[in-house]
């Protein structure tokens, strides 16, 4: 009973913290001032689960010309223990930010405050 | 019987005018009332109750008082001040009306074809995109669906009721947009109009201010990049950061500018993660 209690008051790992994870993992591999810019913006994720109930996140990008998503960094967590596995992880130097969904020229909003450099 | 008839003649004869006015005015402040309720024109709606009004109170006066002098209106009064004809004074009030109604009837139209005129959403140029069939659904998303029937159509659900998965699902068969606003336990959903969210400007306002909770996401239609629009940028309701879109690939999380979307955010992360190992022990 008293375990049954234990199992129940596990937090169940949501989605956004399966990509606090998932993100945390890939900047430990991509240091952050190693990434290009439009990355983010033109990223999306999708969540599943494997065989063994794990959540998989994947981070992909879209190309323009085939509107169909590549991933480039695929991991499995453990949503008990939040063990993570990285299924796979590819090259950044292959995508190129122009031909990807997303990617907007930030200078094309006049009305976005430019980014204020950190001291 | 002639003296009747003729009584009612004359009557007719001196009064028509103001019964005609009472009359035109009832059916301004009642088209007017319409467009401001459905959205279709707020300022010609308004300009149309407003003339209404001014038309049913001459009307009114004139009959239980008499005309004072022509009898105008104080819209009338001010036509005629301003050119000094009076027939032009006369048909002022019919020309107002006919403009804002003719403003008005374009808004309406609109509405009646399921286009209201504000944009919350939207997803851009999209690409040629195969629907599925009703069969693809779960019972629960058919449920939600049959909810949301038409284009333009909005029900609020239980917040476990329904997820912005079952709306991407939904989509794939619709192929409209669907956004989703969160409040407390419940959840409101707005059906757009193939890769556009539409809705009158009185629930623009409300949505922006936040009364129907918290944008959670929206989707785009099977084959539309997923990408933020300008117009998704600036729908995010006020004392929000962030929300999402939902479309081919997964999801994306979108702020008000391209510059905070962050996606590997170093200390979004940590207090995520923070929340997790703590709730572990």
């Amino acid at each position: 009973m008293q375990a049954n209690n234990k199992a129940r008051s596990k937090p169940r790992m949501d989605d956004e913290t399966a990509i606090a994870f998932a993100s945390h993992e890939f900047v430990g591999r991509h240091p952050q001032e190693t990434l290009p810019e439009w990355l983010a913006r033109c990223t999306t994720v999708s969540i599943g689960k494997d065989a063994q109930r794990r959540l998989l996140v994947c981070f992909c990008v879209t190309p323009l010309s085939t509107n169909s998503s590549v991933g480039y960094f695929t991991v499995a967590i453990d949503p008990n223990t939040a063990e993570t596995t990285v299924l796979l992880d590819c090259d950044l130097s292959e995508f190129v930010g122009e031909t990807l969904q997303g990617f907007v020229p930030l200078t094309g909003y006049p009305w976005a405050t430019p980014p204020v450099a950190s001291k | 019987m002639d003296t009747w008839a003729g009584q009612a003649g004359d009557w007719t004869w001196n009064n028509g005018q103001d019964v005609a006015r009472i009359g035109f005015g009832t059916f301004d402040v009642a088209l007017g009332v319409s467009m401001v309720w459905t959205g279709a024109g707020t300022l010609p709606g308004i300009g149309l109750i407003a003339i209404g009004l001014d038309q049913l109170a001459t009307g009114a006066m004139n009959l239980r008082y008499g005309r004072i002098g022509q009898g105008f209106s104080i819209i009338e009064f001010g036509a005629y001040s301003a050119t000094g004809d009076a027939t032009l004074a006369i048909l002022t009030p019919g020309i107002l009306s006919l403009g804002f109604g003719s403003l008005g009837s374009l808004g309406r139209l609109g509405v009646r074809a399921g286009v209201p005129g504000v944009v919350i959403a939207g997803s851009g140029e999209g690409g040629a995109f195969g629907l599925l069939s009703l069969s693809y659904l779960g019972n629960r998303q058919l449920a939600i669906h049959r909810a949301l029937a038409e284009s333009g159509a909005t029900a609020f659900f239980l917040k476990r009721g329904v997820s912005m998965r079952d709306l991407r699902a939904i989509g794939r068969v619709t192929g409209d947009e669907y956004a989703m606003y969160t409040l407390g336990s419940r959840r409101f959903v707005i059906r757009g109009y193939a890769n556009e969210i539409r809705v009158t400007e009185v629930m623009a306002a409300a949505l922006s201010a936040g009364r129907y909770g918290r944008w959670s996401g929206h989707t785009h239609p099977p084959g539309f990049p997923i990408s933020a629009s300008t117009v998704d940028r600036w729908s995010i309701p006020l004392g929000q950061q962030r929300s999402a879109v939902w479309g081919d690939g997964g999801f994306r999380r979108f702020h008000r500018t391209p510059q905070l979307d962050k996606m590997f955010d170093e200390e979004l992360n940590r207090i995520l993660m923070r929340r997790y190992y703590a709730g572990q022990q």
